[in-house]
């Protein structure tokens, strides 16, 4: 079966299709695609087609885009996303060891998916939160201040 | 107009249009790779950096400014050479060439290559950089195009080009910072009949046409102006050639008619020209088969033939892809020579509709020269089947590659008691004929098409005659003299001459007064000047446009 949204992500779509103007719905691509996301875990070519049929550009507009963004999957991912800061403010403060401590604990590396499906783990530039460096993300959420128990507090956390 | 000061030097030019056109028209290079003026400017690549002073300003602006981007007004400076603009495009094509391969030796574009001629004029001899290149692999993009993808500058012509003037978008810019990347969507290749443009509007030879892959270094080429004859809109192009060959065939601008861009229809689809099976001499039949021989038996035979039989039973079919000289030696042939009204029009197909992109329509008659053979015949021309009904004997131009002759047009051919073709390549045509004159293919002609929009443009003759071919034009008149007339013509140019004076519609279009840009009929003979297209991209595509 080809990819579509269910009705109520159709009528989500459909709103924000009014926040911008009629002849430009190629500008509601962001959003469209993150609603796409969240549908199907990651945009597959299936899904990067629906989508470039709903705004009326052509596929090659939307991997662009697709490819641009590190938020967005053109690949399965699991089920948590786990990104670490390796910028400067949080190398300085640390991220090596914290890294080193997850990729041990997970048994993966960057860009890899855990045994089990269950994390994701990816590298990542400043989250532009270098006061609390260092940092990493949790899905949408940010966490600060890391240390090595509260990383494992944190993973414990993840089923 | 306005006044502008580049590099201390007064200048006027267009007002409002790009600094980079502004200086083209006063004959200064201005180098950038990501601008085009049919495409928008995204100033993306860096390369057009000049210092300006904007009008009535007591010194430069700070930072240095995109050419591109800039459009000019009165009063306005350029700084065109200071030392931090040289620097400035030093420093930019050092970054571009980081991970260039450097492969100009094996690389198509070499010898008109952007990247080669900015570097050696405004580059450094060396790099900065050491770190490890990033390698992506050549990729195919479509059926036409393939991607040497380590070469790309990334300046999105290509990009822009698929989705303002063909449309389709089929090319992105996938990825993001240093390895960007042009690519397709997955099973969605560049495959509409525009593609082979974005060969020629890449910079650099990361773009490269796969029908002219290795076949030559451009250097070895000879370029001639042109017109492509697979349509009635009669873009401008270079016909290139080697030793003989045609290499490829590309556009040439024309403001009015087909602006930077031509069709893959037109571009590729010169291979007959090359066929080795092309007619070289003249033939005639013994014992059920063609067998070459002299001109002068061919023409004292045909005019036998056509004086027994009767000159009113002749049927002359002339065809919509000969030149306006070679229609009206056919002409003057049919009235004067052979002395019959059965003279009918051979064609090759017409489409139910044009092919329309955002910006480029390919037309859907596809004879190069209808609008020439009607103004030329006038009233009286025929259909080829009509021409032909009860005829007894007939002599049939052909030269449309394909020969595109239905059942109706091939029993009148095959009820003939005498038929002469004249023709390029061995067809259902020639089968059926009792003498084949070979003839010319487009590239080999001299004369003019008049297309659609009544514009008469020029050809020019690429290449030489093949075996003992003789011109349309020549032919005609031999053969015409053969049957009692006199017609004498040393050049086709005469002919464009004697066309002028005598058919009305031509009035005007002698041959001086057809330039490259093509004479417009309809302007010109109800009096008015047509007021000048884009003069700007005149200049820079006399610059720029290879
Ligand atoms: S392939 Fe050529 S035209 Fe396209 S972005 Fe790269 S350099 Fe520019
Ligand atoms: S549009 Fe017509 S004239 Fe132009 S290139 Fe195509 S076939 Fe030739
Ligand atoms: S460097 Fe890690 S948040 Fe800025
Ligand atoms: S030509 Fe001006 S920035 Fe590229």
């Amino acid at each position: 079966m080809a990819f579509e949204f269910t009705p109520e992500r159709l009528a989500q779509f459909h709103e924000l299709l009014t926040h911008y103007p009629e002849e430009h719905a190629r500008a509601a691509m962001l959003p469209t695609l993150h609603l796409a996301q969240e549908q199907n875990g990651y945009l597959s070519q299936d899904v990067q087609a629906y989508v470039a049929g709903l705004l009326g550009v052509s596929e090659a507009q939307v991997l662009d885009v697709v490819t641009f963004y590190p938020m967005f999957f053109d690949a399965p991912v699991g089920k948590h996303i786990v990104r670490v800061c390796k910028t400067l403010s949080c190398d300085l403060c640390g991220c090596r060891e914290i890294i080193e401590h997850i990729k041990e604990r997970l048994e993966v590396d960057f860009d890899e998916t855990t045994e089990d499906g269950s994390v994701t783990l990816l590298s990542s530039e400043c989250l532009a939160a270098c006061d609390q460096a260092p940092v990493m993300m949790i899905n949408d959420d940010l966490h600060g201040r890391l240390t090595l128990e509260r990383v494992d507090e944190l993973m414990d956390a993840l089923e | 107009m306005a006044k502008i000061i580049m590099d201390g030097q007064e200048y006027e030019v267009s007002d409002g249009i790009s600094v980079v056109q502004a200086a083209a028209e006063v004959g200064v290079t201005i180098p950038h790779y990501c601008y085009h003026p049919s495409l928008g400017a995204p100033a993306n690549c860096r390369m057009c950096l000049i210092e300006l002073t904007p009008p009535g300003a007591p010194g430069p602006i700070r930072q240095l400014t995109t050419a591109c981007t800039t459009r000019v007004g009165d009063g306005m400076e350029i700084s065109n050479s200071a030392p931090r603009v040289k620097q400035a495009r030093a420093t930019t094509l050092q970054f571009l060439l980081a991970h260039h391969p450097l492969d100009c030796p094996t690389c198509d574009e070499a010898g008109e290559c952007f990247l080669q001629d900015y570097a050696y004029e405004f580059g450094h001899d060396r790099s900065v950089y050491q770190e490890i290149k990033n390698v992506p692999p050549r990729k195919s993009l479509g059926p036409t195009v393939d991607l040497f993808t380590t070469r790309c500058i990334v300046c999105t012509r290509c990009v822009r080009f698929t989705e303002e003037i063909s449309g389709g978008a089929e090319i992105g810019l996938m990825h993001r910072g240093v390895h960007d990347e042009i690519d397709v969507a997955p099973d969605k290749p560049l495959d509409n009949k525009l593609s082979g443009n974005v060969v020629d509007i890449c910079p650099v030879g990361a773009l490269v046409s796969k029908d002219f892959l290795y076949r030559s270094r451009p250097w070895f080429l000879t370029k001639k102006p042109s017109v492509c004859n697979r349509c009635s809109k009669g873009c401008n192009i270079h016909v290139e050639s080697r030793e003989g060959e045609v290499a490829r065939l590309r556009p040439r601008y024309h403001a009015d008619v087909n602006d930077f861009w031509m069709c893959d229809d037109g571009r590729f689809g010169y291979e007959y020209v090359n066929s080795p099976d092309r007619l070289r001499l003249p033939a005639l039949r013994k014992d059920g088969e063609l067998i070459p021989a002299g001109w002068r038996e061919l023409l004292e035979t045909a005019a036998e033939k056509i004086q027994a039989l009767g000159g009113e039973q002749t049927a002359v079919i002339t065809s919509a892809w000969m030149t306006n000289e070679e229609l009206y030696a056919v002409k003057r042939l049919a009235e004067e020579g052979v002395g019959t009204e059965r003279i009918g029009l051979f064609e090759g197909p017409v489409e139910d509709e044009d092919e329309v992109f955002p910006k480029f329509v390919i037309e859907r008659d596809k004879n190069p020269n209808r609008a020439g053979a009607e103004l030329i015949f006038g009233d009286g021309l025929k259909t080829a089947a009509e021409a032909l009904d009860g005829a007894k004997a007939a002599v049939f131009f052909g030269g449309i590659p394909g020969a595109p002759l239905d059942d109706a047009l091939m029993d009148r051919l095959t009820a003939l008691e005498y038929l002469l073709t004249v023709d390029i390549l061995p067809s259902a045509l020639t089968e059926a004929a009792d003498a084949a004159a070979p003839g010319t293919a487009f590239t080999e002609k001299e004369g003019c098409f008049t297309n659609s929009a009544k514009r008469v443009q020029r050809l020019s003759k690429a290449l030489p005659n093949l075996g003992n071919a003789l011109a349309e034009w020549q032919f005609a008149a031999y053969l015409a003299n053969a049957l009692g007339a006199n017609i004498e013509y040393e050049s086709a140019a005469q002919i464009t001459d004697d066309l002028a004076s005598t058919v009305a519609a031509f009035h005007g279009a002698v041959d001086e007064a057809i330039d490259w840009r093509g004479f417009c009929l309809e302007e010109k003979t109800d009096g008015g000047e047509a007021e000048e297209t884009a003069p700007e991209n005149w200049a820079y595509a006399s610059r720029f446009w290879r």
